[in-house]
């Protein structure tokens, strides 16, 4: 054979051997024989993109087949580290076995120093002793220029024991930052987060700011701010004249008349809101009639806890809808109350109107906690001859703070485990009652034939009364 | 989808893109449809593809695949751009979603292929750079260690186990949260 025979046979062997592979294997399935498939390899860098789109678990589960699987599991992007990935075992005195849980931490932050992560949830709540030593070297590790999401959740105490350390982030790591949820830390950016170009969600959770720093921050506005978050004891007066800000949620748990300064200032402050979740804890003056607008909102939230002044005027919270004209989606969720209000306000000719007000694209609407205070009943019938396009309407006289998945009472829910609803005392239980009776009454023949109205009361199972408890209170 | 159809045809009098496999077969496809490669569109950028391109490392075989891949979600991206002006109009957004609907249908098909076929297309999404291919044969091996021992895995991927029985004992350690 001659040098170029042989030369022309290997070729030809070169592409009859990528070829065979391929028959090979089609033959082996069409004969159904469990022949071993001819596997390409794959690089090294396509495991670690298979594994980044693995669960952490599960990439941590096959760290073991393979050098490259380990490296792989090393490189996962997405740390989420936590009592339920984790498992935060009880120990012998019943209290969670917090040195187990920060050494798993520990390793596998420092195993992934080298990679860099671009996610890390790390909630350490209930680690009340951290040494925050440890805190600030998984920190370290964790803020590279790679990171994408943070999200800490410290224990209580670190509220102002904790400055959370802001020239990590803003020495240059924090370029593709998008965003960053502290709970239980003080926060003082020095410098403002304007440098956090990419940051579009924040979120700031019982964080410590003095109102300096606070001002600081938002006077220099990030860009690319679009989702802002607080729940602290009181409102800071920040000053967030941002256009762009589109998604705000707000809880001052110590704040009061929280709904009347936000009604008042925010359709200047935040004039493109498109969706807003206000929580007031102590409202004690009526929600006020405003002649601003909120031009895009499209959905509203409002949580009334159980501080609330007695005659508060439910009805007055038409003024937010009147405010928010391109308003789709409302939900007023209200604690119960310890006293129950069991007003009965004889007939449907007692009841007050506001003006007529046209709310052509308010679609769902949910009450969580609906009592039958006329004021409620007020509101409740205000929405249903003014909402044109009405297409349902939620009346829950139960605010089930365990439904979080918003299922309903587990009698009727398949989906909730037997059991599941909250705790609710015989007075709460009568309040209850109390409302769907009115629903009846007021309520129900008001609802057009194209709403599909879910009226939710008590649960059968959870909440049935005892006769001598029943007794006993009345 | 009108729109769309429309589109692709002008894109297909304007411009269109042939793609040698390296066993030497020819593929025509729109410029819309080969973009979607960004190894191929920046040889368009770079003007490298009179005569055709050249693709030595993926076979007729895959090459189908991947071209009537590409050719699917073309279509879907011209669809999106179309519809994005409208984006209020209600009958628009029912097109839109039924047309996803249908497009993860095909992906679901497009993935019923044997492992080897898989990895191919794997190495040559990762070569073309097609983004969506890559991450979508690639979920599907991601998903499929789901419940499997580390000997199932190698077994199923032909992995060889190169650790020793100690590093493999001090790995499980490390990880043993994982199987909790």
């Amino acid at each position: 054979m001659s040098k170029q025979q042989r030369e022309r046979q290997h070729r030809r062997h070169k592409v009859q051997g990528r070829n065979k592979s391929i028959t090979s294997r089609s033959k082996a399935t069409k004969d159904g024989r469990r022949l071993r498939d001819p596997l390409p390899n794959l690089p090294e860098e396509i495991w670690y993109h298979i594994h980044s789109l693995m669960p952490m678990e599960d990439s941590a589960r096959t760290a073991c087949v393979s050098r490259t699987f380990l490296r792989s599991w090393r490189h996962h992007p997405y740390l989420i580290l936590s009592n339920r990935t984790l498992g935060l075992k009880q120990n012998a005195s019943g209290k969670g076995d917090v040195w187990a849980f920060t050494t798993k931490i520990d390793q596998i932050l420092k195993n992934h120093s080298a990679a860099g992560v671009k996610t890390l949830e790390l909630d350490v709540f209930e680690c009340r002793d951290l040494n925050a030593c440890y805190l600030s070297d998984w920190l370290q590790i964790a803020i590279t220029p790679k990171i994408e999401s943070l999200t800490l959740e410290l224990p209580s105490k670190y509220e102002e024991e904790y400055n959370f350390p802001c020239s990590l982030l803003f020495g240059g790591n924090g370029n593709l930052i998008r965003h960053l949820h502290l709970t239980y830390c003080a926060f003082r950016p020095k410098v403002g987060i304007g440098c956090l170009r990419s940051l579009t969600k924040l979120h700031l959770s019982h964080v410590h700011i003095s109102e300096e720093d606070m001002l600081q921050m938002i006077d220099s506005k990030a860009p690319n701010l679009s989702t802002f978050d607080f729940t602290g004891d009181n409102l800071v007066q920040f000053s967030l004249e941002s256009l762009q800000v589109k998604n705000l949620g707000m809880a001052c748990l110590k704040e009061i008349n929280f709904l009347n300064y936000s009604i008042t200032k925010l359709p200047y402050m935040v004039p493109n809101l498109e969706t807003l979740t206000l929580s007031s804890y102590n409202e004690m003056v009526n929600t006020p009639t405003i002649a601003a607008r909120f031009h895009h909102l499209n959905y509203l939230e409002i949580y009334l806890d159980a501080c609330l002044f007695p005659e508060y005027d439910f009805l007055s919270l038409g003024s937010f809808l009147d405010a928010s004209p391109v308003l789709e989606t409302f939900i007023l969720s209200r604690a119960m109350k310890f006293d129950p209000v069991l007003e009965d306000f004889g007939d449907a000719s007692n009841m007050r109107q506001l003006p007529k007000h046209k709310y052509e694209s308010l679609k769902d609407v949910m009450i969580y906690g609906f009592c039958s205070a006329k004021s409620m009943v007020e509101l409740t019938c205000h929405i249903l001859e003014n909402a044109i396009s009405l297409e349902s309407i939620t009346l829950d006289t139960v605010n089930d703070w365990e439904d979080e998945e918003d299922l309903g009472r587990c009698s009727v829910a398949p989906a909730r485990k037997s059991g599941e609803c909250c705790y609710l005392d015989s007075v709460s239980i009568l309040e209850a009652n109390k409302g769907l009776m009115a629903i009846q009454k007021y309520i129900a023949a008001k609802v057009p034939s194209t709403v599909q109205l879910d009226v939710r009361g008590p649960c059968s199972r959870c909440h049935s009364l005892e006769p001598s408890r029943y007794e006993v209170k009345c | 989808m009108a729109s769309a159809g429309s589109g692709d045809e002008k894109a297909a009098a304007a411009a269109m893109i042939t793609l040698i496999s390296s066993d030497n077969e020819k593929f025509e496809v729109t410029e819309a449809t080969a973009t979607l490669s960004q190894t191929i569109r920046h040889m368009i950028e770079d003007g490298c593809t009179d005569g055709g391109v050249p693709l030595p490392n993926v076979t007729s075989k895959i090459l189908a695949r991947v071209i009537e891949y590409c050719k699917k979600h073309a279509t879907a991206a011209a669809g999106e751009e179309g519809s994005s002006s409208s984006f209020s109009d209600a009958a628009f957004l029912e097109v839109d979603r039924a047309f996803l609907e249908e497009l993860e249908e095909f992906d679901d098909a497009f993935l019923e292929v044997d492992r080897a076929t898989l990895f191919d297309l794997i190495l040559a999404a990762n070569y073309l750079d097609i983004k969506g291919l890559l991450n979508l044969t690639c979920q599907k091996v991601a998903d499929s260690v789901k419940g499997k021992t580390p000997e199932q895995i190698r077994e199923m991927y032909n992995i060889v186990n190169d650790l020793t029985p100690e590093e493999e004992a001090e790995i499980r350690r490390e990880t043993q949260w994982a199987f909790e």
